[in-house]
């Protein structure tokens, strides 16, 4: 029997380690036994290792995810950075778009109170000779544009045309030394000449005779006896009138009522366009 | 065979495996990693120092699972022996063929683990785990894969072997 033991001894233990817990499973009906103090050996070494290991992980977890969350309103931010720059161009542009469409209601209101043709043109340039007063408009003979024509916005006098392209006109501008243009004291109807007196400075006031009535801040319009300019437009304000006690005149300057650095748009009196434009038209 | 460095890697594996299930998917539970070291058990070790070696590995999964009822142990052991039995029917000599063995041994694992619970429960336990069986068996052999390079350091002999060659 002994013999028989050592012989089959293995095969005896291997069948010992099977049946032992199956038989302990079936004896507690599968219920868990207490644990003895190898389950809290193991336990006492498998758990710090499972609590470093958990760290760890959710430790990277959580970096990777505040990464993600950093990147991602990184990106975010570049996004709303170049959506606010495309915004800012746009309302650029819309503001562009607003305060022209304002000039250009005014130069129709302009228009549409004033008798005979006119024409809206585009300002394209300034002639970069000093010597010469002039800008360059978009509208040229083919657009009906002459030369002599009078040049004026809804706030006043321009200037007249100087020469003509097909395309483009040079204005003369009412602040060149060559220009003239007969005015009237819009209050007391006294008549004068209003001259140029070159960049930068304000006009003249010409043939004011001294028994005239002219004061300063009086409104000077046109007077339309010159041919050029239809009477009513706005060519600037008095200052510096000088009272003198001998003399037949009185000379003044008169402040331009138009900044013609700022021009952006124009109205040319008198042309007759080929085609109408929106703000191309006739006589009302 | 190295009975306590498979004591030590089945302990880091199921670790691993509890660790991993907190944080990925709950299908992990389905994966019986140890399973992959008791066949390989199976294949390579003396049948005594293996059967120790597996009964331990299965202690340790009793331990792990929060439920020590002795139910694993007796498995892991059930594994080994019949794993041993097939040995013999087959050869494993590759990875691929490891990872096939592996899923055999844990589909029968599987159906025992099932039909001991149905014996010993109060309530009938139905046959919803072994809708889990195909998952199991799948996740059994890609682990298998994985750990088919590291079981092998389980071997004196696979390193005989590999000094043998290299001379």
């Amino acid at each position: 029997m002994l013999n028989l033991i050592q012989r089959h001894r293995d095969l005896l233990l291997i069948a010992a380690l099977l049946v032992q817990p199956l038989a302990a499973f079936l004896l507690r009906g599968g219920r868990a036994r207490e644990p003895d103090f190898v389950d809290r050996w193991i336990l006492g070494v498998s758990t710090p290792v499972q609590g470093a290991l958990v760290s760890a992980v959710a430790g990277t977890i959580n970096a990777w995810a505040a990464y993600g969350d950093l990147r991602g309103v990184h990106l975010r931010a570049v996004g709303l950075a170049a959506e606010n720059a495309q915004l800012h161009e746009q309302l650029q542009a819309l503001t562009e778009v607003k305060a022209e469409n304002e000039r250009l209601r005014g130069a129709l209101r302009y228009a549409e109170r004033q008798a005979g043709a006119r024409l809206a043109a585009r300002v394209v340039g300034f002639n970069p000779v000093a010597e010469v007063l002039s800008l360059r408009i978009d509208r040229g003979e083919l657009d009906g544009v002459r030369a002599g024509m009078a040049v004026a916005t809804p706030a006043g006098v321009v200037g007249q045309v100087l020469r003509t392209g097909a395309h483009a006109a040079d204005v003369l501008l009412l602040g060149d030394s060559s220009s003239r243009v007969a005015a009237r004291n819009q209050r007391s109807r006294a008549r004068a000449t209003a001259t140029g007196a070159g960049d930068g400075k304000p006009l003249r006031l010409e043939y004011a005779l001294r028994t005239e009535d002219f004061q300063e801040g009086d409104v000077l319009v046109t007077a339309g006896t010159d041919g050029i300019f239809p009477p009513g437009l706005t060519v600037g304000t008095l200052t510096a009138v000088e009272r003198k006690s001998v003399g037949t005149l009185q000379p003044a300057e008169v402040l331009p009522a138009v900044d013609t650095v700022r021009l952006e748009e124009v109205l040319v009196l008198g042309a007759q366009p080929a085609a109408s434009g929106p703000l191309a038209g006739g006589t009302p | 065979m190295r009975v306590a460095m498979a004591w030590g890697m089945a302990l880091g594996l199921l670790t691993l495996e509890s660790v991993a299930g907190q944080f990925t998917s709950h299908s992990v539970a389905a994966l019986d990693v140890t399973l992959a070291l008791v066949a390989y058990l199976a294949l390579k070790a003396l049948p005594l120092e293996g059967a120790v070696t597996a009964f331990g590995v299965g202690y340790l999964v009793d331990v792990m699972s929060g439920r020590p009822s002795g139910l694993y142990t007796f498995l892991a052991e059930l594994a080994y022996v019949g794993g041993k039995l097939g040995s013999s029917l087959v050869v494993v000599n590759t990875r691929h063929r490891f990872a096939l063995f592996c899923m055999a041994v844990q589909a029968g694992h599987a159906v025992v683990a099932w039909m001991l619970r149905s014996a010993v429960a109060r309530d009938p336990v139905g046959t919803a785990p072994l809708g889990l069986l195909p998952l199991q068996v799948l996740l059994t052999g890609a682990a298998a894969l994985g750990l088919y390079g590291a079981l092998r350091m389980l071997d004196p002999g696979e390193e005989r072997a590999r000094q043998d060659l290299v001379r």
